[in-house]
């Protein structure tokens, strides 16, 4: 490898007692290397340890500015990991059975050493990477890091995205108190409505008609076991396309457009600009890396791209500029964990008791949001179509998408910011205006009869046509393909929190509208 | 051209030993995968219950029931409805989202059978009738019923098998 042997010469006590350590035959069958103090060693050590070599030998320096990333993918990985520590030692006093479960977890929070901060940091550990997952998909979005050839990790994150949340529900019954029992039942059943296979997907879920026992170890053995091995696997695959894909969309190389640019007689940009990402090196070219693409203008944008491409060309080096970060941002997330833990108890209920339904019965908190739209339609239709047609747009979502300008800048455009701005605004006011004329007028008082006209036809209606209504708005802009999808994201995202958080603050008993402050007892899910 | 010409007389004349083991290769790898699935799922399909709710359950005698009477039954999961004519089983659990829908004897009555006593699900405020038939809200059917049978006097339900009902009508009722 080039790598220089670790070679001593031992001067004062403290290097004395360093060589004693390392100077030996066992120390160095485990390090083979020594510290790497210059530039070349720093760059060489990185493919040669193995808990390094899944990053690239340089970064591109505008790839890891805070302000590109917020950190958030580092965020999860490390979260992924205090869940599983925290897990593994939840399950040496946790035993998932009906009888037992819910003392077990009392003892956890009453009698194990640090049993109550253990749970409490899996507890809120596991809703702050649900939240987080949304905050690094909004990230990748409003970046344009999703562009080809980006496309299938896109994909991964959403399939990741599901599974954090499976890993979130099946852990939220395994406490077995009022609160999870009563979400697992009105989620569960919200599968039912599924065409066709509804019941039987509901029945091999739970392995009974009802919430019991049988669901119990079902939730267990997914929680433990299936839902983590999937995770590690995705993780890794999702984290290895990164790589391969050139690193992040921020490090991209200038569009080949550009050459165009200068075989016109433009002004010329920077002279290296069509070489691979220095962070691909080594790897195979993906189909796309350095794709072709159709340019804008090309003397309007010669000069900008200059700049630009000397901006993407400054690259650091991994060892320490990334590592230092990553080092942060693990220590970071587990202080704030830690901090939080301390702060505020994870709930625990009573017991479970399938004879009594909890008056709210909520979901928990990331569903909520369907449990809200399901007072405003069909069951089917909010809980199955709504959320099945979402999963499948937010995959096809990248692929919508050719241009390949702008990919790792932060909405691309100016109008791409106004667009944004705007579709949150027009999205909040529109969900807060139909959710108070529902709960104050209804749309069933009006047309409620056939049931298929407050059911299906005027949700319907309302959600395509105030979709229509937004693209209509923004057409003045002379919206890209990327913009228009960014109204419909940042619609989505808005109404997915909006309704989360009347879900979860403003509903009381009988799942009324009711003041955050008068909810009754009980009436949070998280 | 000229080769497929001479050669394009279909699959079969192609399949030589090598593509055949090759095909048959891959023919074993589909299989496996797809008798891994087959296995896997049924191996983790619900079992029959043997006891307790799921099973067959004693009632108490026909005689027990005035008419326009709800009987409670916490173990089975069951309201028994005595309806002019006969018996009728009603599953407590809410036909919208699955929560226990209680029976509250004092609230205004939603049929003419007695002048007070509804089903009131505490969730999203669905209300049923001693038909267990939707009078508002949002459950989608009728509350589900089990099927009865009457053996000597006794009233013996059958909670393994729910039965899913678009409407009322008198042939659900089990005569007495």
């Amino acid at each position: 490898m080039g790598l220089r042997e670790v070679e001593w010469q031992p001067i004062d006590l403290p290097t004395r007692l360093v060589a004693l350590i390392t100077n030996n035959r066992l120390w160095r069958s485990i390090f083979r290397f020594a510290y790497p103090s210059s530039d070349k060693t720093r760059a060489l050590i990185i493919p040669a340890v193995f808990f390094l070599h899944i990053h690239p030998l340089k970064v591109s320096a505008r790839s890891i500015r805070l302000t590109y990333t917020w950190g958030l993918g580092l965020f999860l990985f490390f979260l992924f990991g205090i869940e599983t520590v925290t897990g593994i030692l939840l399950a040496f006093v946790y035993v998932p059975d009906v009888g037992r479960a819910y003392s077990d977890v009392q003892t956890m929070s009453t009698t194990v050493a640090f049993g109550a901060l253990l749970r409490n940091i899996h507890r809120w550990g596991a809703h702050l990477m649900v939240l987080a997952v949304f905050l690094h998909m909004m990230r990748v979005f409003y970046t344009g890091a999703y562009k080809r050839p980006r496309e299938f990790n896109w994909v991964i994150g959403v399939l990741l995205l599901l599974l954090t949340l499976a890993l979130s529900f099946t852990g939220y019954l395994l406490p077995w108190d009022q609160l999870s029992f009563w979400a697992i039942t009105v989620s569960t059943n919200l599968a039912g409505y599924a065409p066709l296979i509804g019941e039987s997907l509901r029945v091999l879920i739970l392995g009974a008609k009802e919430v019991g026992q049988e669901a119990l170890i079902r939730f267990y053995v997914l929680h433990v076991m299936l839902l983590p091995l999937l995770m590690a696997v995705l993780i890794g695959f999702h984290f290895w396309r990164i790589r391969k894909d050139g690193g992040l969309a921020a490090s991209n190389p200038l569009p080949r457009g550009s050459q165009v640019a200068r075989r016109e007689g433009a002004e010329a940009p920077a002279a290296e600009e069509d070489d691979p990402p220095e962070s691909a090196e080594g790897a195979l070219p993906m189909p796309g890396a350095a794709a072709r693409q159709p340019e804008a203008p090309a003397g309007a944008r010669a000069v900008p791209a200059a700049r630009a491409a000397v901006a993407r060309k400054q690259t650091l080096s991994t060892w320490p500029n990334l590592l230092i970060l990553e080092i942060i941002a693990g220590l970071f997330i587990t202080a704030v964990l830690v901090l939080m833990s301390m702060a505020v108890d994870a709930p625990l209920r009573d017991l479970a008791n399938p004879d009594i339904t909890e008056n709210p019965a909520k979901a928990p908190w990331y569903f909520v949001n369907l449990q809200e739209l399901l007072l405003h339609m069909d069951a089917a239709l909010a809980g199955v179509w709504i959320p099945a047609l979402l999963v499948l747009a937010l995959m096809a979502l990248p692929y919508a998408d050719r241009d390949l300008r702008h990919a790792g800048e932060w909405f691309g455009t100016r109008n791409g910011l106004i667009i944004t701005i705007w579709s949150a605004v027009y999205t909040v006011v529109w969900t807060t205006a139909l959710i108070v004329f529902d709960e104050k007028v209804g749309v069933r008082s009006i047309i409620g009869d056939p049931a298929i006209m407050p059911n299906w036809v005027i949700p319907v209606g309302v959600m395509v046509g105030l979709s229509a209504i937004l693209y209509l708005s923004i057409l003045p802009l002379r919206p890209s393909r990327r913009e228009v999808l960014m109204a419909y994201f940042t619609a989505f995202i808005v109404v997915y929190a909006q309704l989360t958080l009347v879900g979860s603050f403003f509903r009381g008993i009988g799942m009324h509208l009711v003041e955050p402050w008068n909810l009754p007892p009980g009436g949070l899910s998280f | 051209m000229a080769r497929e010409e001479t050669q394009g007389r279909g699959f079969l004349s192609k399949l030589d030993r090598r593509s055949f083991m090759a095909y048959g290769l891959w023919a074993a790898a589909i299989a496996l995968i797809v008798e891994g699935g087959v296995i896997s799922v049924q191996a983790i399909r619900a079992l029959p219950k043997t006891a307790a709710f799921g099973s067959k359950f004693e009632a108490g005698k026909v005689g027990d029931f005035e008419e326009g009477s709800i009987t409670y039954f916490l173990d089975g999961r069951f309201y028994i409805s005595r309806l002019p004519g006969g018996l009728l089983a009603l599953y407590r659990k809410c036909t919208h989202l699955g929560c226990v829908v209680p029976w509250r004897p004092d609230e205004q009555s939603e049929d003419n059978l007695a002048g007070s006593g509804r089903f009131n699900c505490p969730c999203h405020g669905s209300r049923f009738d001693r038909y267990g038939t939707v009078k508002g809200g949002p459950a989608p059917r009728p509350l589900d019923i089990f099927p009865i049978k009457i053996d000597g006097d006794k009233v013996i339900v059958d909670t393994g098998t729910i039965t899913t009902r678009g409407s009322y009508d008198e042939s659900q009722l089990t005569k007495v």
